[in-house]
């Protein structure tokens, strides 16, 4: 069934560029011929294409059946289990607290023995690293006695989180069969830990076993829209992509199991020739060891049934947007590994996809300036294209302009709106604080996305041609934890956006008056970015929209036992005071976490 | 739960570090096989060159 439904989403993304760009040229060939009119059919074409895509993904998922098949209740038969925990200069409690919670779920799970906790720190502060050092020894102390908790801090960071994943399988590899890979952020039921290592066993060919991560704790609006469309949308595309991915899934960087010898043999990543941006060490890992695990035959899957699977969001624009400054550079990067040899052409769409990704944002904004500059290239009007005959007016064709952006719009919002009814159809609404609450979250979700996209669509833009300019991002690390961002802060990274937006809206008045309405939906978003940057980061629109019932999740409403368990050791250990403790000298009384 | 261990005493990284059990990780071919320029080798597009 692979590829008729690969085959099905080309065609259906092929025939909406069709589509679009024979009503594209109706609109734009209306004032007479001018090359920008070429330039804006074929950026409408592509950028229709890949939006057609994305539609497909969510409908295919919306067609396809959750799976059962792979699901199994064998006995586990491996010894040995590591979970590696990267960490980079986070919060070494909230970590550990995490971990705490982990290893307590497989302890109840009766599995403890076989799983390993590895720290694996690329802390570049020493300050923290003692934190993370004193916390560890809290673990082992605190910790369920079946379970081993191990830690590792790097003197260089080389190679980033896959040179520490890296490193740590060249050192203690060999000790297991398995590695679940795991963000600092990231939490799973023992259960579902345990059930990724059985389907691993269950299937010896599958080499990387993908779980669809939740979002969790989100506290802003920003951050609360995420979590509702992570957890209620995602999963449909991730089905969709499920059913089309065949042996050549994708590895998202955390939440997934690996068998460690096919990872070990197949993902030493080279570092590529030159300076970073586009050399050096390769950013994007994630989705290159996916290709080089299919490249070596090994299956690479995602399994979206598999529950319990959480990880935690930005909760605010710039969070957000420094997160995809880095996405960006890596994905951009793959350009130069699309050609390696002997990958699969799967492999080779999914890097290519995540390099038109982030190409769409430009494109978009190319296609808004074209859209002004057009007109000033036009050819005077012709009047009399009949001569002796009555004149005749150029005809602005409004209808297939309108027809043009509902049609573009629909494939927007149109999954989402299918997926709301098949929750609602289905019962699994109901998981979601019931249909109503789905519906209302839904179209507030769809109204919020439209406004975000044109600032989302400027950070892009930004990034790709910092990017392409050859300006390194290098890597920051995630601010997991941030608090309200003030209109100050607000301001200084989103002004350049506000003046985007006026000089569009003044450039449409100004050369193309036609445009100037037309215009307004993705302008005044722009103009009003610093306060919807501002606003949308505060605890207290993330409040009012839980308290009026927005963005709730099944996650929020009844969290599984391992969010509690990590939200009552890390309240525990946050009233104990944060100790100052001596280097490596573990705490007396810091806190004792009840498992 | 108290596991019982006493780790009231200074760790390193060391007691705290995993086991050594090495394994061999090469670092993987990325190059292509050097062919004749086709019609697009005279366009070189520098993020297409892989090392």
């Amino acid at each position: 069934m692979v590829y008729p439904r690969r085959l099905a989403s080309f065609l259906f993304s092929i025939a909406i560029a069709v589509v679009a760009s024979w009503l594209a040229a109706d609109v734009f060939l209306s004032d007479g011929f001018d090359p920008l009119d070429v330039v804006r059919i074929l950026l409408l074409a592509t950028t229709s294409a890949w939006i057609a895509w994305g539609a497909s993904l969510g409908l295919q998922g919306v067609l396809s059946h959750k799976r059962s098949d792979t699901a199994t209740r064998e006995p586990l038969r491996a010894e040995k289990i590591a979970v590696a925990i990267p960490v980079y200069n986070e919060d070494p409690a909230a970590v550990m607290a995490r971990v705490m919670a982990m290893a307590q779920s497989v302890h109840a799970a009766g599995e403890g023995s076989r799983f390993e906790f590895v720290v694996l720190s690329d802390t570049r502060n020493d300050e923290i690293a003692t934190q993370e050092r004193f916390w560890l020894q809290q673990l082992r102390r605190d910790g369920p006695q079946d379970v081993q908790f191990f830690y590792r801090r790097r003197d260089q960071n080389t190679g980033k989180k896959a040179g520490n994943i890296a490193e740590f399988l060249r050192a203690s590899g060999g000790r297991y069969e398995f590695l679940i890979i795991l963000d600092a952020d990231s939490l799973m039921e023992g259960e579902t830990m345990i059930e990724m290592a059985r389907r691993m066993e269950a299937d010896p060919s599958v080499g990387l076993l993908q779980t669809l991560p939740k979002i969790v704790h989100a506290r802003s609006w920003f951050g609360r829209a995420i979590q509702f469309s992570a957890s209620f949308h995602s999963p449909y595309f991730a089905r969709g992509l499920a059913v089309m991915q065949g042996r050549t899934g994708p590895f998202w960087g955390h939440n997934a199991i690996v068998r460690t010898r096919a990872f070990a043999e197949s993902c030493g990543l080279p570092v590529l020739t030159g300076k970073p941006p586009f050399g050096g060490h390769i950013l994007s890992h994630d989705y290159v060891e996916a290709a080089m695990l299919a490249r070596k035959g090994w299956t690479v899957r995602v399994d979206p049934d598999l529950e319990g699977s959480y990880e935690e969001g930005p909760d605010n624009i710039i969070d957000f947007a420094k997160r995809d400054r880095r996405w960006c550079q890596g994905n951009l990067q793959h350009g130069r590994l699309i050609g390696v040899p002997s990958l699969k052409a799967w492999s080779r769409f999914t890097l290519a996809q995540g390099i038109m990704a982030y190409l769409a944002s430009p494109l978009w904004l190319i296609f808004l300036i074209a859209s002004i500059l057009a007109p000033m290239l036009a050819p005077p009007p012709n009047y009399f294209p009949v001569p002796h005959m009555p004149a005749i007016f150029p005809t602005p064709e409004t209808a297939q302009a309108v027809t043009l952006l509902v049609g573009i719009f629909g494939l927007l919002i149109g999954p989402k709106l299918v997926i709301a009814l098949h929750s609602m159809v289905t019962g699994t609404s109901r998981a979601f604080a019931g249909p109503g609450a789905v519906l209302l979250s839904t179209v507030v979700e769809i109204i919020w996305s439209s406004v975000l996209a044109p600032i989302t669509l400027m950070f892009q833009s930004r990034s790709v041609m910092q990017v392409l300019l050859g300006t390194d991002g290098g890597w920051p690390s995630a601010n997991r934890d941030a608090d309200d961002i003030g209109m100050r802060e607000s301001w200084a990274a989103s002004w350049w956006i506000m003046l985007t937006g006026i000089a569009l809206l003044f450039g449409s008045a100004q050369f193309e008056p036609n445009l100037f309405y037309w215009f307004l939906p993705v302008a005044m978003p722009l103009i009003g970015a610093p306060a919807i940057i501002s606003w949308s980061s505060t605890r207290r629109s993330g409040m009012r929209a839980a308290q009026s019932g927005l963005f709730l999740t099944e996650a929020e409403l009844a969290p599984s036992d391992v969010i509690r368990a990590y939200e009552t050791n890390f309240a525990h250990w946050q009233n104990a005071g944060t100790p100052q403790p001596q280097d490596g000298v573990a705490p007396a009384e810091a806190g004792e976490v009840a498992v | 739960m108290n596991s019982g261990r006493d780790v009231t005493t200074a760790m390193s990284d060391g007691d705290m570090a995993p086991p050594s059990a090495p394994m061999p990780m090469p670092e993987q071919t990325i190059s292509r096989r050097r062919r004749a320029p086709g019609f697009f080798g005279l366009f070189p597009l520098r993020f297409f060159n892989v090392k």
